[in-house]
This record gives structure tokens, sequence and C-alpha cells, in this order.
């Protein structure tokens, strides 16, 4: 099991960073020589036993690494839907934004927006996240996460009138 | 011309042979009383929407009579605004999927705006239901999981098209991913 540490408010893993990599979770941070995880990365591991949170010495439960240390509004949802890829036998991991994720599979890599049902979104954010992913190379989808916590994912295809000529998909 | 009445929110064809007419050109209304009108051969008054009679309106096809006087296209305009609420925005879209030769009809049905026709109804089930939204609407996401579940039931893809203040419109298409 993995120890991870909390350092200038940051969870990194110092040590056995080759059992981190083989999990492809977390950036490797050169100047640092650390692996730094996100929350939802953490709390995956923690949850699956593979890593262990320290903090002043003593190890912290996944109930209070969300009660210290949850800033963000999606951090759980990105939690659950890290989960739910990763028990899809997708190697996800946190992506570019407090919302995202991503993985790749045999035909491509995958942006994944995460949101929740009564968390409302304007097309014009859809919009601009699709493009975003696009021009990184990265195909978008977006999961919503019910009030159960179940997760349902659409690709989205940005098209012009006149493209609808051919079912493109 | 063609001579239309407008009675409630339809615009009446009474004439058959011009309701003949205008429904085997594109597809416009629905014979009365006809479920699923596939044929054109048609032999009732049509019945047109709002939103279809003001692109016959204004392409100049037809005229429409109320009340005793003949409507501008800015005058069924304004009485289609009153009645649908966001009939602008519906009626921008659908001039457009139909200046690129689509089909396009009511949606209702699969709970969407309109359902889109590449060939004709009776030839294709229609590939794409579209819903109109703004781009500073704001949208549940479990909205857009119902209408692309919805969507997926009936074998169609699901488009939201985005309206901007410029009036230009970006189409989103949906498609149920399993990782």
């Amino acid at each position: 099991m993995l120890d991870i540490y909390v350092r200038d408010g940051r969870f990194v893993v110092l040590n056995d960073l080759d059992k981190v990599r083989e999990l492809d979770l977390g950036n490797y941070v050169k100047s640092l020589d650390t692996v730094v995880l996100d929350i939802s990365e953490v709390a995956y591991m923690m949850y699956r036993n593979l890593g262990r949170l320290v903090a002043n010495g003593e190890e912290l439960t996944l109930d209070e690494l969300f009660t210290k240390y949850s800033r963000g509004s999606n951090d759980w949802i990105k939690f659950v839907v890290l989960c739910d890829l990763r028990d899809r036998g997708r190697k996800a991991k946190a992506g570019f934004s407090d919302n995202s994720i991503i993985f790749e599979r045999h035909d491509g890599k995958y942006l994944v927006y995460v949101t929740e049902e009564n968390s409302p979104i304007t097309p014009n954010e859809l919009v601009n996240w699709l493009s975003s992913a696009i021009s990184k190379d990265y195909r978008p989808l977006i999961a919503v996460v019910d009030a159960h916590g179940d997760v349902t994912y659409y690709e989205l295809l940005r098209v012009r009138a006149h493209d609808l000529k051919e079912v493109i998909i | 011309m063609i001579k239309t009445q407008l009675v409630g929110s339809k615009l009446i064809v009474f004439d058959i042979n011009a309701a003949k007419n205008i429904f085997s050109e594109g597809f416009f209304g629905k014979p009365l009383g006809v479920k699923k009108p596939k044929s054109t051969d048609i032999s009732s008054p049509l019945e047109l929407s709002l939103i279809e009679g003001m692109y016959l309106l204004e392409s100049n096809v037809l005229s429409v009579e109320y009340m005793g006087s003949a409507l501008k296209p800015e005058d069924l305009r304004a009485i289609a605004s009153m009645r649908i609420a966001n009939f602008d925005d519906l009626y921008h879209v659908y001039k457009e999927l139909r200046k690129e030769g689509f089909i396009v009809r009511s949606g209702l049905k699969y709970g969407a705006d309109f359902a889109v026709y590449r060939l004709r109804p009776g030839l294709e089930h229609a590939p794409y239901l579209v819903k109109v939204v703004r781009f500073d609407d704001y949208v549940d996401p479990g909205d857009l999981i119902g209408w692309g579940r919805l969507s997926h039931s009936v074998r169609k893809k699901l488009l939201i098209a985005v309206i901007y203040p410029n009036k230009e419109i970006d189409y989103i298409m949906f498609k149920w991913f399993k990782p």
C-alpha cells in the first residue's frame, strides 16, 4: 500500500514512485521528484486499498479526507466517475480542471466533463468544453452522475447543419 | 399563391389541391385526420403549424387570412410569438434546417422540438431529434440525459441546437457512450 502525504496543501507520493506510475494516477513533478495527486485520485486509492493518507503522523479515513480537504463542489462526483471508469478497466485519472477526467482507450483519448443532475450548465459551457477538448486532441464526453451515484456517459460532437446530410455516427 | 386561414394556432389550407401541392412539395403540415402521413396523395384540408406557416409565408408560397385581413410576415410573427414563448428561436432553427434541404416536422412525441428527415417520412425514420436552446440558457444535465435516452430508445440522434446572440447556430450531437 502506498503512503500519500499532505505537503503544502497538495497530496504527494514521495516513495514507491514506480508503483504509483504503474497505477497511472497523478502527475510527476520533476523538480520535486514526487507524484502529485488530485483529491479524487487519493479517494480512489484509499477506497480501493491502494494507498493510505498520512497527515501529521496519523492515517486519515475517506470521511476525514473529504471533511478536511475537499474544496470544490465537484470533488465527490469526480471521485465517483473515476471509480466507475477504473472499475470498467479504464486507467482514468484527474484531468485539467476541477471537473475533468482523462482516459485512453484503443480508439482514442477522452476528456470527460463531470457533472451531476440538478446542477445546471449552459450550452455555451458545453460548446467551450467541447472545443477545448478537441484542441487538446481529446474526444469530449459528458458524465452525468445521478442522485444515487449512477453515471451516464454521452459523447459530444459539434456539427453544422450541412454536415447532417450524412449520419455522422 | 395558396390561401390559408389562421385558426387558433394553426393555418388551414381548405383547398384540397392546394393542400396536396404544399404537402407534396416538402411534407409541410398534416392532412386533417391522417395520423402518419406518408403518401402525398391526400384528400383532406391541411393543418400547418405557425412555424411552417411563417416559413411558407416568408417564401411567398402562401397568404394568411385572419379575421378578414391578410397578414404580413411581421403580423404572423407577432401573433406566433404571443402563442409560442420561444417562437423566434424555434423558427430560426427550423428555417436553417429547411434551407439546408431537410424535412423538419414536430418532435413533440419524442420530447423534442423537431424531428428531422434527410429524405422524407415514409422513406426513412427521422435520424435526428432537435432540441432548441439559447447559448446562455441553463440546462439541467439530468434533462440532457433524459432527452438523450429517449432519442437512443427510438434509434435517433439527439441534437442540441445552440443559438448565439449573432444568430449563428451550433449543433451538438449526443451519442450514448459505453466507456
